[in-house]
């Protein structure tokens, strides 16, 4: 737990110099919110769409690729040889992206109550619920620390491209949505059924099981670097 | 004692607790070898006993530059499951004869330090955890001549509580400073890890 922790405080410090990131989180989501505001009412399901596209930027860019980038950085040597487990370095850097995701989804749901003068105290849960969601997002994303012959800035690159694209086509009418995660995470939330909710359970716990070897066989060795 | 032993040929390297220092040519394994005794690197056909209790530090070790070392100590400290980390630190600079200006370092951010403060930093956290293998790779390169004394004040101290050090440093010249060390040259033979010890 120790560990974890230390990651949380280390990686929360780190997350809050870096302005730039958290106002990109909340800003995109709030000048779409602007744009549609005519449309958009709080007991609509818009919001959804957006809090689930904070989640899974969270998750993707603060787990998995965070934890490629830190590896082919070559500075997690001196880490890991402090005893310290991988599990613990995933774990940690998990709770961080929660906090980081319920920072940006409560600061958003305030200004779309803002914008649309409107008061919903229930909203801000319901935005929070996403996080859990979102978890198996974390944990699918990590297998990106699995790939060999790649270069970090590929990786990086190659998501920042699906992730835009995925962006761009959410909410649009596109056979292609069937494949979107984040679609099909928000219509989870949305439709709130049994089924769906099961399906996504299952679902949910293959894709960690899938993902536990990524975890627990992380390596600190760069592949770029000594 | 740290043991590696090579199921391939079963020929086995001893290393016994004191300093031993590591020299060898630009590119011969030394650090490689760092990264094998430390666990952190699997090598087929080759297994290591007697290193569960270490910490090394290599020379890759910048890490978060926007803190300030009192949130670095707090870090290292935490994964260390050490609570009071001022205290703690303080104590080891107390018992060294507070060769190290922890106040004036305190509130600094760590991008800011100069290369050999860096290094020092990092140098006294690695060897203020108790563990009974230090290995360290290059501690002394880019360090002026007062920051390497500290540092083999350090070195030297935890030789006399009987622990182990594994040294890897170009600087030969500066071995006799330490108690009871022993050189070990290394020569790389281009097949996988096997090096030959001379």
């Amino acid at each position: 737990m120790n560990q974890i922790l230390a990651f949380f405080n280390v990686n929360i410090k780190l997350l809050l110099k870096d302005k730039i990131s958290f106002v990109w989180s909340v800003l995109l989501p709030t000048v779409m919110l602007l744009l549609n505001k005519d449309n958009v009412d709080l007991s609509s399901n818009y919001l959804v769409f957006w809090w689930v596209y904070i989640v899974f930027t969270s998750f993707i860019f603060g787990v998995g690729i965070e934890a490629l980038q830190l590896r082919e950085s070559g500075s997690l040597r001196i880490v890991f040889s402090v005893n310290c487990k991988p599990m613990n370095f995933f774990l940690g850097n998990l709770l961080t992206q929660i906090a980081y995701s319920v920072l940006c989804i409560t600061i958003f749901n305030i200004i779309a109550m803002i914008l649309l003068q409107q008061l919903d105290i229930v909203l801000i849960f319901r935005g929070l619920i996403t996080i859990l969601y979102g978890i198996p997002v974390a944990f699918l994303g990590y297998n990106v620390t699995l790939l060999k012959n790649v270069h970090v800035k590929s990786i990086t690159a190659i998501v920042n491209i699906a992730v835009f694209f995925l962006f761009i086509i959410t909410g649009m009418s596109t056979s292609l949505n069937q494949y979107n995660p984040i679609n099909l995470i928000s219509m989870v939330i949305i439709k709130n059924t049994w089924n769906y909710n099961l399906y996504y359970l299952i679902g949910s716990f293959f894709i960690i099981l899938i993902s536990m070897p990524s975890i627990l066989t992380y390596s600190c060795i760069s592949n770029e670097r000594r | 004692m740290i043991m590696l032993v090579d199921n391939s040929n079963g020929k086995n390297w001893c290393i016994d607790k004191g300093c031993t220092i590591i020299e060898g040519e630009n590119g011969a394994g030394k650090s490689t070898l760092l990264d094998i005794v430390s666990g952190l690197v699997k090598e087929q056909n080759l297994e290591i006993e007697g290193n569960k209790s270490l910490v090394y530090m290599n020379q890759s070790m910048f890490f978060f530059d926007r803190l300030k070392v009192k949130d670095f100590v707090k870090f290292f400290y935490q994964l260390d499951g050490i609570k009071r980390h001022r205290e703690y630190i303080e104590n080891f600079n107390d018992k060294l004869g507070n060769i190290l200006d922890i106040q004036g370092l305190w509130d600094k951010q760590v991008g800011y330090l100069s290369g050999g403060e860096k290094k020092l930093v990092y140098f006294y956290i690695i060897m203020s955890l108790e563990r009974e293998w230090y290995l360290l790779d290059e501690p002394f390169a880019g360090v002026d001549k007062n920051r390497k004394e500290i540092m083999k004040k350090v070195i030297n101290v935890k030789l006399k509580e009987d622990k182990g050090i594994i040294l890897v440093t170009h600087e030969d010249d500066n071995a006799d400073c330490f108690i009871n060390y022993k050189v070990c040259k290394i020569q790389n033979i281009p097949i996988s890890w096997k090096y030959k010890l001379v």
